[in-house]
């Protein structure tokens, strides 16, 4: 081979060529990209870190500790095999039913909040015929363009609301705050004023941190990391044994047995019937006829809205055994008590009058359902479970439209110039 | 593509950016130019009625944007657009509104104050279609002020839910707020759910000290005192009492419509005072509350003492109402004649039944005060005088306020009465007296009262209902000639539902006041004082739960037990009684109150023995006290020692000659051991003490018939039963054959 013919590189040739450490260097660039994407996709991150369901909610979860500490992209399932129906309960990054949200609510969208219990939750119906679900839908049908957000948590209780209203208005910033009481919300103890002195300081998770150190802390930390894809769902109750239900307890169980119906029985052992609601209607029936201070409470929580500009709402949703006498053959299955008298006396329905009569001073928008569901229930329209105290959809349905029926029209008086 | 290529490209980019932006701009100058020809060219107005704000109102420099509302007659108008002129140029168009109601955001609205501060401003709102641009269907103009005057300074007022008879029953729900006029938030709240009522707060003129009506354990004469800090504590240290005045006297006072001075050294208030105070069913004036007597009371707040202010402390008018002139020297203040109700006077209650006040609330009575000048005179006073233009006018006149440079003074009138009257007007006139000037700022048609200067003297603050049961609060500018304008509303002060009364400037910054703290509750002084407040208003029970919760709270009071074993005594809870009086001992064992107490509940038992020794110990520690003597020879008394009884009954009268029970007592004694003489010269001087005694006058009787003395205890044993003996009877149909 003839050599005039041989390039060679010249000295501003070599120049441009890439170092081996550059190589390696692209190398690890490429792989840490890589690996983060695949994190990002494995695990995702709330954007405020320290707003979770858990932190409100004062119900033992499952069996797992690890569920207790924190749920997020999780699924529960509560179920009334008495009744055969079951419903999943999908969580999102912050534990509430339904999909993911910001922090900061979309320009020109009113963001509404719903804070209840498992009746806002929407205990056994499916997602989007919760009452907040429906609500939004209705809204949407007649030109309403809302974000509504579905913080019931089941199993809460008033204090709950408040501790989870001073939290919310500062993390989410909704515009307005509807809080359904169920009838087993009431009475309240004495009001803490301390309740709003401070509000949680969102922790907010910043999107350069690489999310392997988000895992890695997490897990030493002993903390859960949540996944992308959500685990196989667990039963709010966990089945005997477990220290959480009462039938593990050989003594209470015995004494259960007594006379609570095999069925039921069998139902609250598997974690598929709620075991607490042993003698559920006698506990009613005294809680129903006491009377209670609410006024102090509503003050707090209207003075804390009220300085973020925030309006609140409430609304009253009556038990089953004040609006019908009809599902109380089915509650003698799991009570004590010889006879199941009627709690439709007026001496029954106190807490909505007390409810409404504070409200009314204060100037808070008050909507009690207790006619509304009555109505039903006299036409023969039987609106809640038979054995399970919550509302089929149908019922989620009728109070979720009548809600929004009376909101757009409430709302207006908070525009007073 | 080579470089030059590529700048020409980019060059050409933005090129067309800058003439859509520029044409984007011109089209839309397009669309607001129009409607300015128009407004300029055919001053449009008609079909849109302002309702807010008024024409000819001003706004303080600093206020935040005011909401204006419209109401537009016209049916074509779909949307609204606000125009701004000021000095003949329109300088600020609005967006497109698709309501009737328009708030600048705060960088338009500082905009809006920069081109027109200190000019006549006119606002114009047009009606017009988006779709048909430049035609205008509907217009309105009014012409307000934005003024180069600041308020500069916050305003300290309480919101209160409604009806009354609510708020008395939810007093938590009761806040005190500090608003500032240029803020776009809500007002804060400085101190809220308050246990006990709270009222009338006043500020010295620098804004450095604080004084509010505060009950302290329900005590209405309460008065807190304290400097003003940015976190101020309502201690029991700082909390005196009006009804200290004079206690002795049996009187009782509320204390009312007290007001410290302008350097914060003294403060003034009505004492010894009744109000009628009764609860309306009226949600607009859910209640009637004015003095009917009272007497001024000064309190020097450094050296804690208390008197009657010359030229206010006529106990046959009602003196009411005080209020400092600027420099402290002269007080102005509300008189009536004294209306006397023995049934009102007699009441323990603040609140009277609604029953007291029907005359009043019928319009059967009337009750007007006028308003009089004294000079204060370092608490020496003088004469009084009244004030020529709020006086003998046949209004009621009251809440009157110097300006602070004492020019001026703003007060209000209504028909009768005092506080919260549908009919109240604020007028002004000269400090020196005057013809007084219906002010502008009176809303119409409803109540417009309790105001307050800024400490600049250029605006007033007033409370007055325009818009349903709840009063706003208003501020009105006050020129150098005390022209006041049309009253603007202070929007961010609003609370729902609540009344926001008793505004009062304080002279210092917003942001120099974040709370005041009740830090009075739990403690047990304050379980003591409800305890004592509550065994005055006969609740001995109640007072009983309060004295448990002051021991719970500290173990190792005497005070508590000893007042616990008071009430137990009272509640015939004997062995409760000295199980108490014993701790007393055990924390404290020189307690002479607690020896004495113990004694009285062991001679109700008939422990003679155990009363005498406690006494003997008691004895020990005040050889002096009558009282001791008296309850010895009780205890003797009881055990027959009747020698005994005397002699130290002889003690305790020479100690307490008055003591009428010594002198009954001594005389049965005597009786007892057959001295009938000595007998009758006892019973003779307890009826001389007390002629209503008719058991007295049968032991005399008995006296005189083992004395032979039948004709004279005949006598005797008549008045007895005139008196309401009935065994008299028996003694006169067996010794005196029924005569």
């Amino acid at each position: 081979m003839n050599k005039k013919y041989t390039i060679t590189a010249t000295k501003e040739q070599n120049k441009y060529k890439t170092p081996k450490s550059v190589l390696i260097l692209a190398l690890v660039v490429i792989l840490f990209a890589f690996q983060e994407i695949i994190f990002r996709l494995i695990f995702p991150v709330p954007e405020i870190s320290n707003f979770n369901r858990i932190n409100y909610s004062p119900v033992f979860f499952g069996s797992s500790t690890k569920e207790l500490q924190y749920l997020a992209n999780a699924s529960f399932i509560w179920a009334s095999d008495p009744d055969r129906a079951e419903s999943v309960i999908n969580v999102n990054m912050y534990g509430f039913r339904g999909k993911n949200f910001k922090a900061k609510p979309k320009d020109g969208v009113p963001r509404i909040a719903f804070l209840g219990d498992s009746f806002t939750e929407g205990f056994l119906a499916e997602e989007d015929e919760s009452i907040p679900a429906v609500f939004q839908k209705t809204a949407a049908n007649n030109g309403g363009e809302y974000e509504v957000l579905n913080l019931g948590i089941g199993g809460s209780d008033f204090s709950t609301y408040c501790d989870l209203l001073r939290d919310a208005i500062s993390v989410l910033s909704p515009e307005h705050i509807i809080i359904v009481l169920h009838a087993n919300d009431l009475p309240v103890g004495a009001f803490d004023q301390s309740v709003f002195a401070k509000p949680l300081e969102p922790k907010y998770t910043h999107w350069w941190v690489p999310r392997a150190v988000y895992v890695l802390k997490n897990a030493v930390e002993g903390k859960p990391i949540p996944r992308r894809w959500r685990s196989k769902p667990f039963t709010f109750f966990a089945p005997v044994p477990a220290p959480s239900n009462p039938w593990s307890n050989s003594e209470k169980a015995k004494k259960y047995e007594k006379f609570i119906s095999p069925k039921v029985a069998r139902a609250m052992k598997a974690g598929r019937f709620n075991p607490f609601s042993v003698d559920e209607y006698t506990n009613f029936k005294e809680h129903l006829k006491e009377s209670f201070q609410i006024t102090e409470h509503l003050n707090g929580i209207q003075n804390y809205a009220a300085q973020f500009g925030k309006k609140v709402y409430i609304v009253y949703i009556p038990s089953r055994n004040q609006v019908s006498d009809y599902y109380l053959k089915f509650q003698r299955e799991f009570s004590s008590a010889d006879s199941l008298t009627t709690l439709t006396l007026p001496e029954y329905q106190i807490h909505a009058k007390i409810m409404s009569e504070s409200c009314k001073s204060l100037g808070i928008p008050f909507f009690d359902f207790t006619a509304i569901v009555k109505q039903q229930e006299d036409s023969g329209n039987h609106l809640y479970w038979n054995y399970d105290e919550h509302m089929k959809a149908k019922g989620y349905k009728l109070l979720g439209q009548t809600l929004y029926s009376w909101w757009k029209e409430v709302k207006n008086s908070y525009n007073d110039y | 593509m080579n470089s030059k290529q590529k700048k020409y490209g980019i060059a050409g980019i933005i090129l067309l950016l800058l003439v859509l932006v520029i044409g984007f701009l011109l089209l839309k100058n397009n669309a607001t130019d129009k409607y300015k020809e128009s407004l300029a060219k055919y001053n449009i107005t008609g079909d849109i009625e302002i309702m807010y704000p008024l024409s000819g109102s001003i706004f303080p420099l600093d206020i935040a944007s005011p909401t204006f509302q419209w109401h537009d007659k016209s049916v074509n108008s779909a949307q609204w657009l606000v125009l701004i002129e000021s000095a003949g140029k329109i300088g600020y168009v609005s967006d497109f509104l698709q309501e009737p109601v328009w708030k600048a955001d705060s960088s338009d609205w500082e905009d809006i104050k920069a081109f027109s501060a200190g000019k006549s401003t006119n606002i114009n709102i047009i009606g017009v279609r988006k779709d048909k641009p430049g035609k205008i269907y509907s217009g309105g103009k009014i012409n307000i002020q934005i003024s180069n005057d600041s308020v500069s300074a916050p305003i300290f007022y309480r919101a209160v839910p409604l009806p009354f008879s609510f708020a008395v029953k939810n007093l938590g729900t009761i806040s005190w707020r500090l608003g500032s006029v240029s803020s776009y938030s809500p007002s804060k709240i400085l101190l809220t759910n308050l246990p006990v009522c709270g009222n009338c707060h006043s500020f010295s003129a620098d804004g450095k000290v604080i004084a509010m009506d505060v009950d302290y354990a329900n005590d209405k004469g309460s008065y807190f005192i304290s400097p003003l800090r940015k976190e101020t504590d309502i201690t029991v240290n700082k909390i005196m009492t009006w009804d200290d005045y004079k206690h002795e006297d049996q009187e009782f006072t509320f204390g009312l419509l007290s007001q410290v001075s302008p350097d914060g050294r003294y403060a003034l208030s009505t004492v010894k005072d009744r109000s009628i105070f009764v609860k309306i069913e009226n949600l607009d004036y859910s209640q009637l509350f004015f003095p009917i007597k009272g007497i001024i009371a000064v309190y020097d707040i450094k050296n804690k003492k208390y008197w009657a202010l010359p030229g206010a402390d006529n106990k046959e008018l009602c003196q009411s109402n005080p209020m400092w002139s600027p420099d402290g020297k002269t007080i102005l203040f509300a008189r009536a004649p004294v209306y006397h109700n023995l049934e009102a006077e007699k009441s323990k209650d603040a609140i009277l039944p609604t029953n007291f006040a029907v005359e009043f609330i019928e319009g059967k009575r009337d009750f007007k005060f006028d308003i009089y000048q004294l000079p204060f005179n370092e608490g020496r006073g003088g004469v009084a005088v009244p004030l020529p233009g709020a006086s003998a006018n046949g209004m009621s006149n009251f809440f009157p306020k110097y300006s602070p440079d004492g020019k001026w003074i703003v007060f209000t009138q209504a028909k009768n009465f005092m506080l919260l009257q549908p009919d109240a007007k604020l007028y002004i006139m000269p400090s020196g007296g005057g013809n007084p000037r219906l002010m502008k700022c009176n809303n119409v048609g409803t109540m417009n009262s309790w105001h307050s200067w800024s400490p600049n003297g250029k605006w007033l603050v007033f409370s007055s209902k325009t818009k349903g049961p709840y009063t706003r609060l208003y501020l009105t500018h006050i020129d150098k000639n005390g022209n006041d304008s049309p009253a603007i509303l202070l929007e961010n002060m609003n609370v729902r539902n609540r009344a926001a009364n008793i505004p009062e400037f304080v002279n210092t910054k917003f942001d120099e006041i974040d709370k005041i703290v009740e830090k009075f509750i739990a403690n047990d002084n304050y379980a003591v004082a409800r305890g004592q407040e509550k065994m005055r208003l006969g609740d001995k029970a109640g007072a009983l739960k309060e004295l448990d919760t002051a021991i719970k709270l500290n173990p190792k009071d005497d005070i508590s037990y000893n007042q616990r074993g008071i009430i137990n005594t009272e509640l015939g809870r004997h062995k409760e009684a000295i199980a108490d009086f014993t701790k007393v001992l055990q924390l404290k064992p020189e307690s002479f109150t607690a020896y004495h107490n113990r004694a009285n509940v062991k001679i109700q038992i008939k422990d003679y023995v155990g009363a005498i020794d406690d006494i003997n110990k008691s004895l020990k520690l005040n050889q002096k006290s009558a009282r001791e003597y008296y309850s010895r020879a009780e205890a003797k008394f009881g055990m027959n020692d009747f020698k005994g009884a005397i002699q130290d009954l002889n003690t305790n009268i020479r100690f307490d000659a008055k003591n009428v029970m010594a002198y009954s007592m001594r005389g049965t004694a005597k009786y007892n051991i057959e001295d009938y003489k000595g007998a009758i010269e006892d019973f003779t001087q307890t009826i001389e003490d007390n002629p209503k005694d008719s058991v007295v006058y049968f032991r005399r009787a008995l006296s005189k018939m083992q004395l032979g003395q039948m004709e004279s205890a005949l006598g005797d044993l008549k008045e007895a039963r005139k008196k309401g003996y009935k065994e008299a009877d028996d003694y006169i149909n067996k010794y005196f054959s029924g005569k």
